[in-house]
């Protein structure tokens, strides 16, 4: 079935119908973007990066994944980040090669593939289902997208820091 | 009352309030790291977490700006900074107002019980504000080498 013929289908449905299937198309475009190679490479890049700045330390990549899935608010994720670069001094952790920054902007910036999917997403799913969208979809949309970045993030930085020798002991 | 729903509201309002706090601490971007030092922005933190009302955020704030006052031109920006954001945080009020329509039947209820309700709600727009404000004062000027 075509985009076009799955949109013809869902405006007819009433906003209740639609509701729910706005939330599976939601999840199922976020997976897609969340598999993007683009996505995987750069964030992969900035995994290693930072588990070389941290030396492996798990405490302050937990406490971003944590917050990420606990939040509802894109700016608890940000605000975290932003905290922790504040914190570091020139050259380290954080800052190391920029790699807080990078991560930062990587999140928040419209030139940026994340931005960049939610406001495709938005676009996509407000077509299929105008009756069920709001006005919030694009920040839950960021919020998704910030979560699977941070949690590709986090698994590569463990992979990074095993490598590495660091990291935690296995359980 | 709907705390679901003013919970939901709080979050849409936290994240669309966020770019306004980023261009505050651009805004008095030259006070840092003094002489709005991290403890100052700490103890405001910790004040807003704190308080059972917004009047003790207000007094602090306005003690702030009173010393600076006392300390002369060289303390005038700080000044500005402290007035400005007694001002906007108790903007946050109206805010807290408007998020309650609709949600809460105000009309019914007693001068105390729409106060207690005001309090509350303002009280934790303020915390909103000022952890994003903080976050970006720190980011933006973040530690110095030996510090």
């Amino acid at each position: 079935m075509t985009m076009s013929e799955v949109t013809s289908i869902a405006v007819q449905l009433d906003s209740g119908q639609q509701k729910q299937l706005l939330s599976l198309a939601l999840r199922r475009e976020v997976s897609r973007a969340s598999d993007r190679d683009e996505l995987r490479e750069m964030v992969e890049a900035r995994a290693e990066l930072l588990a070389v700045a941290l030396k492996g330390n798990m405490a302050q990549i937990r406490n971003l994944e944590n917050i990420a899935y606990s939040t509802e608010k894109v700016s608890d994720i940000t605000d975290y980040l932003k905290q922790q670069i504040g914190r570091s001094k020139p050259g380290e952790r954080w800052r190391h090669q920029n790699v807080g920054v990078d991560i930062l902007t990587d999140l928040s910036s419209e030139e940026k593939f994340v931005q960049k999917q939610v406001q495709r997403i938005a676009k996509l799913l407000s077509e299929q289902y105008p009756a069920a969208t709001d006005d919030d979809l694009p920040r839950r949309l960021r919020l998704a997208m910030c979560r699977e970045y941070v949690r590709h993030l986090t698994a590569h930085y463990l992979y990074s820091a095993a490598e590495r020798g660091e990291g935690d002991e296995p359980t | 009352m709907n705390q679901r729903e003013i919970g939901q509201r709080l979050i849409r309002w936290s994240d669309a309030r966020e770019p306004d706090t980023v261009s505050k601490a651009e805004t008095y971007r030259t006070l840092r790291p003094k002489p709005l030092t991290n403890a100052q922005l700490s103890s405001l933190q910790g004040i807003v977490e704190a308080a059972p009302a917004y009047s003790e955020v207000r007094d602090y704030i306005r003690n702030q700006g009173d010393k600076a006052s006392r300390a002369g031109p060289a303390q005038a920006e700080m000044r500005n900074f402290w007035l400005d954001l007694d001002q906007t945080l108790g903007s946050l009020r109206n805010d807290a107002e408007a998020m309650l329509v609709g949600v809460v039947e105000l009309g019914s209820m007693t001068k105390k019980e729409k106060q207690t309700e005001l309090d509350e709600l303002h009280r934790r727009l303020m915390r909103e504000y000022v952890q994003h404000f903080v976050a970006h004062c720190l980011y933006l000027t973040p530690e110095m080498e030996g510090e």
